[in-house]
């Protein structure tokens, strides 16, 4: 078993926490100046390039995650 | 023997250590994006502008678009690879090829449900909002359709301009909450541009009075506030902007639409025309020029220190029903307009 297995639960548990903190702030907040991530998709996805980096991203993640087998952060 | 139970060892430790975080870290995102496309959904059938295949041409658009995304996020991502894997980490040729592989598997696994999912996402958007509450309301007040329900033909980018929400801290309206009680009147694609009320918004109702009463209707049921709101077809809005009578005005703030939600009548026009020689007798090089349902506010001097700008709101305004933007917002709603479609 990795040396370091916590590390890599505790980075993916502060990702994923930011990313639903950012979430449940935005949909709280009277004023609508937090953003929600539906309106920043939207507003990368407006664009063409934004349409395809954004594409290129998920590609990414699916190679690491499907096809080569992520190491990153799990493992020394 | 040994090999077998260090075999086994190994296939728990990246089950445990890689495959189940993974995993859950996958579906965890998969889930939020889920999340954000249903919401998305609930306020509009083309957030992402994907062309709708119902309509007229539609599914040439939209398969182009598919391709086109395809084509572009693949090539984004190989030029990426090459110039950091190879360029920079100097890694070995068949590293990079299992990426141009690799990608190009998950690509024809991914397309056929990317096609699919795109497909039901605008083709089921606009549907069952024709027996909203926001739809019969619609009714209650007697505004007729005219295209067909359940399909974007005939639907026509609107915009609604609302007056004085999140000025000075009064009137706070949320954008998000906004758009949602803008789509609960079955309004398809709705959007809104900054925080001072500009919503875009398709459909296939023609009547912009019928349609303002109803969203100051739905707005103050929703915020428990009275806001006027003036709605104009992208049309009206181009040919506004098209009959700009001070197109060599280099500042786009100097520059205001002072949207009605009908012609002056004749009084105002008699008032506003004393004030602006009032304002002249001053000194002043501010003027106002009428056309249709909008006045045209010159202030090159300066929008917030203009006197003839707080004396037009204060002749013009007190019912309510007359709000401005200045030229950049106004071009950017046209533009915003226009992408719609």
């Amino acid at each position: 078993v990795a040396q370091h297995p916590v590390l890599g639960y505790l980075v993916w548990a502060v990702l994923f926490g930011a990313v639903f903190a950012w979430e449940g702030l935005a949909l709280s907040h009277i004023s609508g100046a937090v953003p929600t991530l539906s309106d920043t998709l939207r507003a990368i996805t407006r664009y063409p390039f934004g349409r395809w980096a954004l594409f290129a991203l998920w590609l990414w993640a699916g190679w690491h995650f499907f096809i080569r087998g992520w190491q990153f952060l799990l493992r020394s | 023997m040994i090999r077998a139970a260090g075999d086994a060892a190994l296939s728990s430790s990246l089950v445990k250590s890689d495959l189940v975080p993974i995993a859950t870290g996958y579906v965890l995102v998969m889930g939020a994006l889920a999340i954000g496309l249903l919401i998305l959904r609930r306020r509009g059938p083309q957030p992402v502008g994907v062309p709708e295949p119902g309509a007229p041409g539609g599914w040439l658009r939209f398969v182009r678009h598919v391709a086109e995304l395809f084509a572009g996020g693949y090539l984004v991502l190989m030029a990426v690879i090459i110039a950091y894997y190879f360029g920079l980490v100097r890694v070995s040729g068949d590293f990079i090829e299992s990426g141009f592989s690799g990608c190009a598997e998950l690509l024809g696994i991914s397309a056929p449900l990317f096609l699919a999912a795109s497909w039901l996402d605008t083709r089921r958007a606009p549907r069952g909002r024709g027996t909203s509450a926001g739809a019969k309301h619609h009714r209650s007040l007697g505004i007729k359709k005219t295209a067909r329900p359940g399909t974007m033909g005939g639907m026509a980018t609107h915009v609604a301009l609302l007056r004085g929400i999140n000025v000075g801290g009064r009137n706070k309206v949320a954008m998000p909450a906004l758009r949602e009680v803008v789509s609960s009147l079955g309004h398809a694609g709705v959007s809104t541009y900054i925080q001072s009320g500009n919503v875009l918004f398709s459909t296939a109702h023609t009547d912009a009075a019928a349609l303002a009463e109803a969203l100051e209707g739905a707005i103050e049921g929703a915020f428990g506030i009275a806001v006027s709101v003036v709605v104009l077809s992208g049309d009206e809005l181009a040919a506004i902007l098209r009959g700009n009578p001070y197109p060599d005005e280099p500042d786009p703030r100097r520059v205001h639409v002072v949207f009605l939600n009908a012609e002056p009548p004749r009084d105002l026009l008699d008032r506003i025309a004393k004030a602006q020689e009032a304002a002249a007798a001053k000194g002043s090089r501010d003027t106002i020029t009428a056309a249709g349902r909008v006045l045209y506010l010159h202030t090159p001097d300066g929008y917030g220190n203009s006197e003839l700008a707080q004396t037009l709101f204060r002749i013009a305004g007190p019912k309510g029903k007359a709000t401005a933007r200045n030229w950049a917002t106004a071009t950017k709603l046209l533009a915003l307009c226009e992408d719609k479609g």
